[in-house]
């Protein structure tokens, strides 16, 4: 049957160490049996493409290496903002938007990861806590215990679509009291790390209005968007 | 004996002159209920509440010879609601009432004219606060609630008091206010409320300003750059309550309150405008799988390796198909640089 076309789509289980991720092969053009295949020769060239880098990184400036790269099923993209290089395969999608697995240092994801890490992303000379996906990066300050104003909390949220920085004023205020938005408490990282489904921040406010909250900041990693939450609302 | 009268006379007259002024040096527009200054509790207030309770006729004729300040008061007059009945307000927010007082002698709204509002506070026990009426004969106040007085169909009354002019008379009837125990009465908040405001002098709102009970998002965009960047909150919790989207110079503010179960904030930074915006908050609203404004086609499978330790060039970008020879090489500053050779 090799060589006969897939009608719409068909699901493959793919396992990259002990992680199964789930497929779905939608270009008639690849057979599921390709699709194993294709991603083991893709790790392939991008084990060899990452082991030169790391050769050329050690070496002095001015080295340099050529090897002859095989991408035909594939797009071979370079993102030196992101320091990142990738095979992404257009014709196989997850099933799950913003799943992943890392092999060593490559990791097969689908749909986009966020990465959660500290940063002073605008240079203000405080720390802040940073969830970044291909959409957007949203940046909260970082606050290990002390004052916390919720007006100047949020850093920055930048659409590196296009190149866009907005650094909003923010609030936050229960049942209409205007001094739940500020008071004392952190803020911290849920769970810290590159090439998460998911990345939160979470701000814990014991606020001056007689309530105590946490502010939950969370971006996914194929969303266009933040979602924020009120939890734990406890009145004094 | 006309010795007696003429001393009963002066000792009224001293005494209506003493209440004028005392009335006149606390007159406030706007008092708490715990302000003791518009308030009237306890014991040494048991008459004028007993007198509230009665609620005074709202029509006294002169032939009843009130004095005021010794000589015959104006009037007849009514005291009717002028704004404020039935009105359903939150905890810790103003309510607003104003009476209306009308010389029915002159055929005048008088103004400056003494007054007060009564509001029950608890079942049959009422506090006053003062006023003094305006050009139009309306006598203000507004009150702050609190949840001391939280509660149903709470009635209130007001009416000329303490006026140098005009006989005491109260409306003839109660008017009525609604104080929502549900907020912020209990142990937790009711309400939530997120805001973001941007300062920008080319960002365009979505929409017009204003507070809505339907609209469940605001948005901000700028068509002046590349890929029409926006920026917003829309409501996905359970239970949005309202909008409000307030300009002042520049800046432009958004406010979007839910109640507290269930609540749920989407800050959508998106490209193409805020009509991606408008047009999935349907989407987003009714389906928890809602992924994205701007919508990709596929999620497609990756496989990369993204460095921490390692600077690729930031000018460094290259996107290939097929079979080429790839170029790696460090630069003078010690960044990698890949290229398609």
């Amino acid at each position: 049957m090799k060589g006969s076309l897939i009608s719409g789509t068909a699901t493959v289980a793919i396992v990259i160490a002990s992680t199964i991720i789930v497929v779905n092969v939608i270009s008639p053009m690849m057979e599921e049996t390709d699709v194993s295949q294709t991603i083991g020769l893709l790790k392939q060239e991008l084990t060899v493409i990452d082991s030169t880098v790391k050769e050329v990184s050690a070496e002095a400036p001015g080295s340099s290496r050529q090897i002859v790269v095989d991408s035909k099923t594939s797009d071979f993209v370079v993102s030196g903002l992101e320091d990142k290089i990738m095979f992404r395969l257009e014709n196989v999608e997850t099933s799950e938007p913003g799943v992943s697995a890392k092999e060593g240092d490559i990791v097969v994801s689908g749909g986009g990861t966020t990465d959660a890490y500290e940063k002073d992303v605008n240079s203000d000379g405080v720390t802040d806590l940073v969830l970044e996906n291909d959409a957007l990066l949203f940046a909260v300050k970082k606050v290990t215990a002390g004052s916390i104003n919720m007006t100047n909390m949020v850093t920055i949220i930048k659409n590196k679509k296009t190149g866009t920085e907005f650094q909003p004023v923010s609030r936050i205020i229960l049942d209409s009291r205007t001094n739940t938005s500020y008071g004392t408490g952190f803020s911290e990282l849920v769970s810290a790390g590159d090439f998460l489904s998911s990345g939160s921040i979470r701000v814990h406010v014991i606020s001056s209005g007689g309530y105590t909250y946490d502010a939950v900041f969370s971006l996914s990693g194929i969303a266009d968007f933040v979602e924020l939450q009120i939890k734990n609302v406890v009145k004094d | 004996m006309k010795s007696v009268v003429f001393l009963v006379f002066v000792l009224m007259v001293s005494a209506t002159a003493f209440a004028a002024e005392t009335s006149s040096s606390t007159q406030i527009s706007k008092k708490t209920v715990a302000d003791s200054g518009g308030l009237l509790s306890s014991s040494s207030n048991y008459a004028a509440r007993s007198a509230i309770g009665q609620a005074i006729s709202g029509t006294v004729t002169s032939s009843t010879n009130s004095l005021c300040n010794g000589i015959l008061c104006k009037g007849p007059v009514t005291v009717s609601v002028y704004s404020g009945n039935n009105t359903n307000v939150e905890v810790l927010s103003d309510i607003n009432v104003s009476v209306r007082f009308f010389d029915m002698d002159n055929n005048t709204y008088p103004a400056g004219i003494n007054g007060t509002i009564w509001f029950e506070q608890s079942d049959g026990l009422f506090a006053g606060y003062v006023c003094t009426s305006d050009s139009a004969g309306v006598c203000n106040v507004a009150v702050q609630t609190t949840c001391d007085i939280a509660g149903s169909n709470r009635r209130f009354i007001g009416g000329i008091r303490n006026d140098p002019r005009y006989p005491d008379v109260n409306m003839t009837s109660y008017g009525y206010y609604t104080v929502d125990a549900t907020a912020g009465c209990g142990s937790t908040a009711s309400t939530v409320t997120f805001s973001m405001e941007i300062d920008s002098s080319s960002g365009v709102l979505d929409g017009s300003t204003g507070t809505s009970s339907s609209k469940r998002y605001g948005c901000i965009s700028n068509p002046s750059l590349s890929g029409n960047p926006s920026i917003g909150i829309v409501s996905s919790g359970s239970t949005f309550r309202q909008s409000n989207i307030t300009t002042s110079g520049d800046a432009k503010r958004i406010d979007i309150t839910e109640y507290l179960s269930g609540n749920k904030f989407v800050v959508p930074v998106t490209t193409s405008g805020c009509d991606v915006v408008s047009t999935n908050v349907p989407v987003l609203t009714s389906t928890e799988s809602f992924t994205s404004f701007v919508e990709t086609t596929v999620n497609p499978l990756q496989l990369f390796v993204k460095y921490s330790d390692i600077d690729l060039d930031i000018n460094n970008n290259v996107s290939a198909r097929g079979v080429f020879t790839l170029s790696i090489s460090k630069n003078s500053q010690g960044r990698i640089v890949v290229t398609k050779g």
